[in-house]
């Protein structure tokens, strides 16, 4: 102990320092600096923080197109084809790869913003390190969605290239409008669903009833594998009201060319327009309500 | 001096619970600040309304001047904070936990790489600087967490029980570092239970018990006036002490009956002792010290600091 | 620790564990201990989580067998049997759900009390052998895998999709299949060291799912890559149940079950192995 006590004080300028290394700036200037681009600086901690993600990101995002392609695209493909005799008007593959992609998109924002959000406020606490700075909780949230957006983006294009390649994108100058919409559509699930996570405290299953009462309907009753209009009417509302279905008809509508009347391209984008600016402000007001009591 | 914190009628209240209830206190520049109660007094609620996370119920509280209601990023970017539990970052390394923090502060990356170097040497974690979090013992990572609050030279440090869970050799280095933070002109606020650490470090000091301040003063002066010069420890046995208070009746200034002792308060305790013994009474053991802090809150409250 | 010397004392049979070292060190016959232990924690957690989880492969049923099967109508599968599209799917999405139910009971709740809980620690501190461990483990996935399987067989009846009581021999066999694979999975988490590694899981499973004619038949293949995919373990699991179903039973059928049976074995033998390995140093 006497050793150790008198280590420490071999540095005793240490201290000195620390403090006369002075900031290239008044605190005033930080928190000017902060109020402007507070968002971006708690999106750099995502970036460091996904550098651990980064090849799982990319593998699973480059393999998963792959074998699903092959799988629901080109293995049910031939059974498809053959049975329902060009019922579709194109084939199966082209039908259901806009399809994937923005499955895909919503699996990714399902992913991102339920045990993340959790972590942040409850396992990992990543969210009480920033609270004590400048940072607002409304920045927290902001770069929270910078950064999901961004991998939103990367596995769109991921996906897109992989669909292109393999000649599933018939229209690939339009074509190329379906990465905006999986990003639109990846959002409009990821800021409700944000939201909502950001109010549990405790994790008793809500993310398991999550996904398996709302998600999963919401992406196998919207048109993706089949026309919506092939189930029975009582079930179609679940699609109506699933944005993946909205993006679908959108997808379809640039990828292979079918038709959208004017006022429902209107509808379909409003859709989820909408449903991101009321995920984004509960969002908010939520992230505030837990970080400042 | 005008008072870097300055707080009247300071309260909080959730739901019908009131943890702080009315409390008044001013902290000078560059002075050492500590809030000493036990656990569930309103020390931390206290020092989160400082920091303009928690809103305050009713009174007043300026910091550097400014309300911390309306101005809270304003402040905080004035304001080291250290957290009663590390809130590290477990999937970062110890070096890039202190530059993302600083980031938080818009400071820029060249400056912060400068300052984080300087700030490892400080916290003794050069050699540390690329292990992850996790690996760290639980007094480095007290250290990491000083450091990072100091990445952007607060004029005022806001530390929540510094240095509780550590072993004993892993405070007296935090209370060195501490100190010459002090010496550098920092201001310290701080609240702590153990009286040992108060005496440490406070310049100066209020007692805090069920949200309300119940005294102020320094170190030395809360002794005095409050617990007197030296007390005797008396044990007769647990089921006895309290039925030989009543025969101690005239030796020294005060008795207190604790459960497992009696405590004799006197301006001589070896004369005291003495007393004790002349009166035929053979306690199982007996010890003579100086009069603690732990002594004026037992007088204040009726009650120990660490339950 | 060795356990054989602590149970000397306490247990009646303990001169045969004795004469038997192999069998004291691995296994002390008190798998219910665990089995038990696991219960308690499981089912006094969020009942609704627990009981919901027969939901996704309905969901699946409900979706691909309407829709698609709207648009499919009937299929030939590989035996050249002409059915109906659901009647088709609905075997293989129940042979799937106990895949997936087993599987990540045995690795990312296994992988939780390896080395965040350190639960298994505690318990091979006790007379308590890893085989123990293995087993008491998978029984309590069987349990949940049961239950959910039981709720999907009584959907598919209510839905007019079986037309055999061969198909009441669906229960068991999907308790065969996971606890085929739990035991491989339960072997397979022991080398895992991070949950990032658990990410790669999916891309086992993922491909196996999609590929083992739960679907579409196998004959869209190439013959390589269907002679790759009747090796995995899936591909007999959604077979067995298939023939059950149908009720067309043959040899076949019990050759599907023993590729089980085997699978079991030998992972329960791995996972205790490797339990040993991992405490009792």
């Amino acid at each position: 102990m006497t050793e150790r006590i008198l280590s420490t004080a071999l540095d005793a300028d240490a201290a000195a320092r620390v403090t006369s290394l002075r900031a290239p700036m008044t605190h005033d200037e930080m928190a000017a600096a902060v109020a402007r681009r507070g968002s971006l600086f708690t999106l750099e901690t995502w970036l460091v923080q996904a550098k651990a993600y980064v090849g799982s990101i990319l593998g699973v995002g480059l393999l998963s197109p792959l074998l699903y392609l092959m799988a629901m695209g080109v293995g049910l493909g031939v059974v498809v084809d053959r049975a329902s005799g060009g019922g579709l008007g194109v084939p199966y593959l082209h039908f259901v790869a806009p399809a994937l992609l923005l499955s895909t998109a919503m699996q990714a924002a399902t992913e991102e913003n339920t045990f993340t959000i959790m972590g942040g406020f409850k396992w990992r606490e990543t969210y009480y390190a920033p609270q004590v700075t400048p940072i607002t909780p409304e920045q927290i949230a902001g770069g929270h969605v910078l950064g999901v957006t961004l991998r939103y983006l990367v596995t769109c294009i991921i996906y897109w290239v992989v669909l292109a390649v393999f000649g599933a994108i018939p229209h690939v100058v339009t074509g190329l409008l379906l990465i905006p919409i999986g990003v639109l559509c990846a959002s409009s699930v990821g800021l409700p669903i944000m939201a909502w996570s950001s109010t549990i405290t405790q994790d008793k299953g809500q993310f398991a009833l999550l996904g398996r009462f709302v998600i999963m309907p919401m992406m196998l009753f919207a048109g993706t594998y089949f026309p919506l209009e092939t189930l029975p009417i009582y079930l179609q509302p679940i699609g109506w009201v699933s944005p993946l279905w909205h993006a679908v008809v959108l997808g379809r509508a640039v990828t292979i060319g079918t038709p959208v009347p004017a006022g429902m391209v209107v509808v379909h984008v409003g859709y989820m327009v909408a449903l991101c600016l009321v995920g984004w402000f509960l969002a908010r007001r939520h992230y505030r309500r837990r970080l400042v009591g | 001096m005008t008072p870097v914190i300055q707080a009247r009628g300071l309260r909080k209240t959730y739901g019908d619970f009131e943890a702080v209830r009315g409390i008044d206190f001013d902290v000078a520049p560059g002075e050492s600040f500590g809030l000493l109660g036990p656990n569930g007094a309103g020390k931390s609620t206290t020092m989160r309304m400082i920091g303009g996370v928690s809103h305050r119920s009713g009174g007043e509280l300026t910091i550097l001047g400014m309300d911390p209601s309306h101005e809270g990023p304003r402040i905080r970017a004035h304001l080291g904070v250290v957290p009663q539990q590390d809130n590290l970052d477990t999937d970062l390394s110890v070096i890039d936990n202190l530059i993302t923090y600083g980031r938080y502060f818009g400071l820029p990356r060249w400056f912060l790489k400068q300052k984080a170097e300087l700030l490892l040497e400080f916290a003794e974690l050069t050699d540390k600087r690329k292990s992850k979090v996790d690996d760290l013992s639980g007094g480095m990572k007290r250290r990491l967490t000083i450091a990072r609050s100091l990445v952007s030279d607060p004029r005022i440090l806001l530390l929540d029980e510094p240095t509780t869970g550590l072993d004993p050799q892993a405070r007296h280095v935090l209370w060195d570092r501490l100190f010459r933070l002090k010496e550098q002109g920092i201001t310290l606020v701080l609240t702590t239970h153990h009286m040992d650490e108060a005496e440490q470090l406070c310049d100066r000091l209020v007692v805090v018990d069920h949200g309300k301040i119940v005294a102020e003063g320094t170190p030395s002066t809360l002794v005095r006036e409050h617990a007197g010069r030296e007390v005797v420890e008396l044990r007769f046995g647990s089921h006895r002490n309290a039925a030989l208070a009543s025969s101690l009746d005239g030796v020294g200034e005060r008795i207190e009956v604790l459960p497992d002792r009696l405590l004799v308060y006197a301006t001589d305790g070896e004369a005291a002792l003495a007393a004790v013994v002349a009166r035929g009474l053979e306690p199982t053991s007996s010890l003579v010290r100086r009069c603690s802090l732990e002594d004026v809150f037992l007088r204040l409250t009726g009650r120990s600091l660490v339950d | 620790m060795t356990s054989s010397a602590t149970q000397d004392a306490t247990l009646p049979d303990a001169q045969g564990l004795v004469r038997r070292p192999f069998r004291s060190s691995l296994y002390s016959g008190n798998a219910r201990a665990v089995f038990d232990r696991g219960m308690r924690s499981q089912w006094t957690g969020n009942l609704w989580v627990m009981v919901s989880g027969f939901v996704e492969p309905v969901l699946f049923l409900l979706a691909m067998g309407l829709g698609l099967g709207a648009l499919i109508g009937t299929i030939t599968d590989d035996a050249g049997r002409l059915v109906e599209y659901p009647v088709y799917i609905a075997p293989a999405l129940l042979a799937t759900s106990a895949m997936n139910g087993a599987v990540y009971d045995s690795t990312w709740n296994v992988f939780f009390k390896l080395k965040i809980s350190k639960i298994y620690g505690g318990m091979l501190n006790t007379t308590i052998g890893p085989m123990d461990v293995a087993l008491g483990e998978i029984a309590v996935a069987l349990v949940r895998g049961g239950v959910y399987a039981t709720g999907f067989v009584a959907v598919m009846a209510v839905l007019g999709l079986i037309s055999s009581w061969w198909a009441l021999l669906m229960v068991p066999a999907c308790l065969l299949i996971a606890f085929g694979f739990a035991a491989i999975g339960m072997a397979a988490t022991s080398f895992l060291r991070t949950f990032q590694q658990m990410d790669w899981l999916s891309l086992v499973l993922m491909p196996m799912f999609l590929f083992s004619a739960t679907f579409y038949p196998l004959s869209v293949y190439p013959h390589a890559i269907q002679w790759f995919i009747m090796a995995l373990p899936l591909w007999h699991g959604v077979e067995l149940l298939r023939a059950l179903n149908g009720g067309w039973v043959d040899w076949w059928t019990a050759g599907h079950a023993l590729y089980f049976v085997v699978l079991a074995a030998v992972g329960t033998w791995a996972a205790s192995v490797r339990l040993k390995a991992l405490f009792l140093r």
